[in-house]
């Protein structure tokens, strides 16, 4: 595991680690790709159909009703977000 | 009445008669907090003993007024910080939601509130419940009330720590890989991961959605029993939750007690050989109680390592997709928006907000789920998955419990798990098993080993809670470990 690796996660995640991260990261990679290539060692897994949902049943779809409604100045966010006249404030996300 | 190792089936006869013990009881046990917290530190946030008190003034008065009994009357219960609680602060122990109140009351924490329980404060975890110990948190380490060197485990470790230190009579956790189970048994209590979708999810913090569920957490079988009738239930809101009707659990477990029926119960072979040798001993001689009524048989366990494998491969990839919400704007970390474009202020705020294993299991989650690896390591897991259900279900047709220890060590000092990651992970080899399939299990007090405590574990058939609390109730019985709390 190299440096490279790390970078490669890190755009990947957009996230970023310090250096002393890094170091610790590096060491540690390596034990958990070889705990994660043991279940290439199960054989014959191919037959057996991926599980999503432990109960195997499709989700329950519910009416698009509203049940409580949302005032207009948007308070429920008020103790969480930035609120310019009802609107949450965010960064750009179109940009030159 | 000693109010603060008194179990909630007596306190609930007690203030049935006089409800306005409630308040005696309460600061009784602010009094306790006050006392062993410092040493402790179950909690993250403990709401003032006066909003509390003015909390249960009215709810007396609405008890007084009217016939409905609450089930949970003027109980306190102490709460995992990764369960919404409106209003009060719910940080999943991260900077990231260090400032976080929530808007809504997750469905558990409605039932609570509806059947007469106070809410006390929320509980330390591992940040986003990514740990075994309780260290990962981005505030404090819990320490374990049996030995303050020690760790209570983790992820639930506060939850566990407030119920052996007498800081709360019954506590909520949740359990993805073990959270529940692994914090119980480290502190002598008792800790249910019900079955996936029996316990709603709706304002449960998700960190791997398929495999989290929320459970109690209490120090004795009935009370265990009592909580997870309030909290049990099909919820449109959640919707994996399963709509199937649903017993009285506290019945059924006595009707089932006084039946005493003879079961068929399952001696896990692996599990047993990969713990220490002191956690191994005392497990056989509990399971020598059990079998002296039982008929039991030991087994082969397929696939034990290959689970935890498969566990981490499954929750960090959903922990990745998860966690992606966090993007500072509709709630959590602020940084400086003015002239900055979106994935640098995401990135920011990943970076500053997260601690450093919830980073990691993020780029691995990311790496899991990229071109090239998702169909090397995530489908295979979920093939994984489906073939050790079906090997269960195998066991399960034979057996009517499967038993082991529920860790295979005894509660690590502090520091010590934590710098080894992968052994970390591998402690988790006796408890994934049960998230990965869906089915119940409990930990069960058994015994100490020089003053540290040791649990066992039992994993049932889906839905079959019952039979868990009813294999509890019987050890219960015959090891009188029930209702300790730590000296401190």
């Amino acid at each position: 595991m190299s440096k490279d690796i790390i970078e490669y996660l890190e755009r990947l995640a957009l996230i970023s680690f310090t250096r002393e991260e890094r170091e610790k990261l590096i060491k540690e990679l390596n034990k958990i790709i070889e705990m994660f290539n043991l279940i290439n060692s199960v054989e014959g897994l191919d037959k057996w159909e991926p599980l999503y949902h432990v109960h195997d049943i499709p989700l329950t779809l519910r009416e698009d009703d509203v049940v409580e409604g949302i005032d207009s100045e948007r308070s429920i966010l008020k103790d969480n977000a930035i609120l310019v006249e009802g609107y949450v404030k965010a960064p750009k996300t179109v940009t030159e | 009445m000693n109010f603060i190792a008194a179990p909630m089936y007596k306190l609930l006869d007690e203030f049935n008669t006089n409800p306005d013990l409630v308040v005696d009881y309460l600061s009784k046990l602010y009094d306790r907090i006050a006392k062993v917290e410092e040493k402790v530190k179950a909690f993250i946030t403990l709401r003032p003993f006066n909003d509390v008190l003015n909390e249960v003034e009215s709810l007396i008065r609405i008890r007084k007024s009217s016939r409905n009994s609450m089930a949970l009357f003027g109980i306190a219960v102490a709460i995992k910080d990764n369960i919404s609680t409106k209003g009060l602060r719910t940080t999943c122990a991260s900077r990231i939601l260090e400032n976080y109140i929530p808007p809504y009351d997750a469905t558990v924490i409605a039932k609570l509130k509806s059947e007469g329980a106070i809410i006390i404060g929320k509980t330390n975890m591992d940040e986003f419940a990514m740990g075994s110990t309780t260290e990962t948190s981005a505030f404090f380490a819990t320490r374990n009330p049996w030995d303050l060197t020690r760790s209570p485990g983790g992820s639930s470790g506060g939850s566990a720590a407030a119920l052996a230190a007498g800081e709360a009579t019954v506590a909520l956790g949740s359990d993805t890989g073990g959270s529940i189970r692994n914090p119980a048994a480290f502190t002598a209590i008792f800790g249910l991961k019900p079955t996936y979708g029996l316990v709603s999810r709706y304002g449960l913090i998700a960190y791997a959605s398929s495999l989290d569920q929320i459970g109690p957490m209490a120090r004795n079988t009935d009370d265990l029993a009592l909580l997870l009738n309030v909290i049990a239930g099909y919820d449109p809101k959640d919707s994996t939750s399963i709509n199937i009707p649903l017993p009285n659990f506290y019945k059924a477990m006595y009707d089932t007690y006084y039946r005493e029926p003879r079961l068929k119960i399952a001696i896990a072979r692996e599990l047993f050989e990969y713990s220490e040798d002191p956690v191994k001993n005392m497990s056989y001689k509990s399971v020598d109680v059990l079998c002296s009524y039982h008929e039991c048989r030991e087994i082969s366990i397929p696939y034990a390592k290959h689970s935890v494998a498969a566990y981490y491969i499954i929750s960090m990839a959903e922990a990745g997709s998860n966690l992606a919400r966090y993007d500072g704007v509709r709630y959590g970390l602020k940084v400086n928006f003015d002239n900055r474009n979106w994935v640098e202020v995401y990135k920011e705020v990943r970076t500053r907000g997260f601690g450093y294993e919830v980073k990691k299991r993020i780029a691995l989650g990311a790496y899991i789920l990229s071109t090239g690896y998702w169909d090397m390591y995530y489908l295979k897991a979920l093939r994984f998955r489906r073939m050790l259900k079906e090997e269960f279900n195998k066991i399960f047709k034979e057996f009517d419990a499967i038993v082991s220890p529920t860790m295979p060590i005894l509660p690590p000092k502090l520091g010590e798990l934590i710098a080894d990651p992968i052994k970390m992970y591998y402690s988790d080899v006796n408890t994934v098993i049960a998230n990965l399939i869906g089915a119940p299990a409990i930990s069960i007090p058994i015994g100490f080993v020089n003053g540290l405590p040791v649990g066992l574990q039992v994993m049932v058939r889906h839905f079959n809670e019952v039979t868990a609390l009813y294999i509890s109730k019987f050890l219960e019985d015959k090891l009188k470990l029930r209702d300790l709390i730590a000296l401190v």
